[in-house]
């Protein structure tokens, strides 16, 4: 790799010193004086400067676009690992436990809340942009949805879904649907029921907290720019959200 | 391939839970951290042995 780009490196002046000399040649041999020796050189100028600089433009392209590609292709890779390594595999070892102990309802509780933690920790640091915030609401009763536990940016959310508003029957009717929502800007697309004003954030996705059987709540997770969260981290946030509900199922 | 049972196995699954829920902002921090350099020197190791 190294020979290979030294040969490229010597290319250049290579390239340049050939393309001058042809044209010097050219006005050297056709013994070129006053006027027609100055055009012939500024032609040759010009021209060199365009053989010479316009492959290097379009090298310069090629390499920024393979090291564009190199960095989504790492940023991929590392996000792959955090996910699958760092967030599910702690995850599903908690699972384990829980299914371990059945038949103990304390302590079965006390891992229901550490899978809780881990899973708003996990959906909050590990998907979307930086300073996200992961949120549950529990159902309090069939018609209520409560917020219970939340990670991310130092601000407890403090919504509650009731039945018979327009919010709080379209969250419900998601969460009995078992269906996710992702708003990419809630300034120029709103859900129904969606008050603007004291929401510190500009993006969001619900997801519904469920087995096929039962339901317990709806996992948010909310952004502060557009861009922050994307399609993607909703198929990452349905399945903490569905390893959530089966840990809670036990 | 390399082989590191140190990071690897149920005790240092449960030793990495531990982790996570006594700070998980710090946990994730360094995961992200390692995760970067991982996926930095495999990317690497690869565009190498492909030749490039």
């Amino acid at each position: 790799m190294a020979a290979r780009d030294r040969i490229v490196r010597l290319s250049r002046p290579v390239a340049v010193t050939a393309a001058t000399a042809a044209w010097v040649v050219g006005a050297v041999v056709n013994d070129l004086q006053g006027l027609a020796l100055g055009a012939s050189l500024a032609g040759g100028a010009v021209l060199t400067v365009l053989a010479v600089g316009l492959p290097m433009i379009a090298e310069r392209r090629a390499r920024d676009r393979a090291a564009s590609a190199e960095q989504v292709a790492e940023e991929a890779a590392a996000r792959m690992q955090l996910v699958l390594d760092d967030a599910l595999e702690p995850l599903a070892y908690l699972i384990g436990r829980i299914a371990d102990r059945a038949g103990r309802r304390r302590d079965v509780r006390e891992l229901q809340g550490q899978a809780t933690v881990v899973v708003l920790a996990a959906a909050a640091e590990v998907l979307g942009a930086q300073r996200l915030r992961a949120c549950l609401f529990t159902l309090a009763g069939p018609n209520r949805l409560v917020p219970t536990a939340f990670h991310g940016r130092a601000e407890a959310p403090r919504t509650v879904f009731t039945r018979g508003t327009p919010r709080g029957d379209y969250v419900l009717e998601l969460l009995a649907r078992r269906e996710d929502l992702f708003c990419p800007d809630v300034a120029a697309d709103p859900p129904p029921g969606w008050q603007p004003g004291g929401h510190q954030y500009r993006t969001f996705l619900a997801v519904p907290v469920a087995t096929e059987q039962r339901a317990f709540g709806v996992m948010t997770i909310d952004g502060l720019h557009v861009g922050d969260l994307t399609p993607d981290d909703l198929s990452a946030a349905r399945v903490f959200a569905r390893l959530l509900a089966v840990a809670l199922a036990a | 391939m390399d082989v590191d049972s140190s990071s690897n196995g149920d005790a240092a699954t449960q030793r990495r839970l531990t982790q996570l829920l006594r700070d998980p902002g710090s946990y994730f921090a360094r995961a992200r951290r390692e995760a970067q350099e991982h996926a930095r020197r495999m990317l690497r190791e690869r565009l190498v042995s492909a030749g490039r």
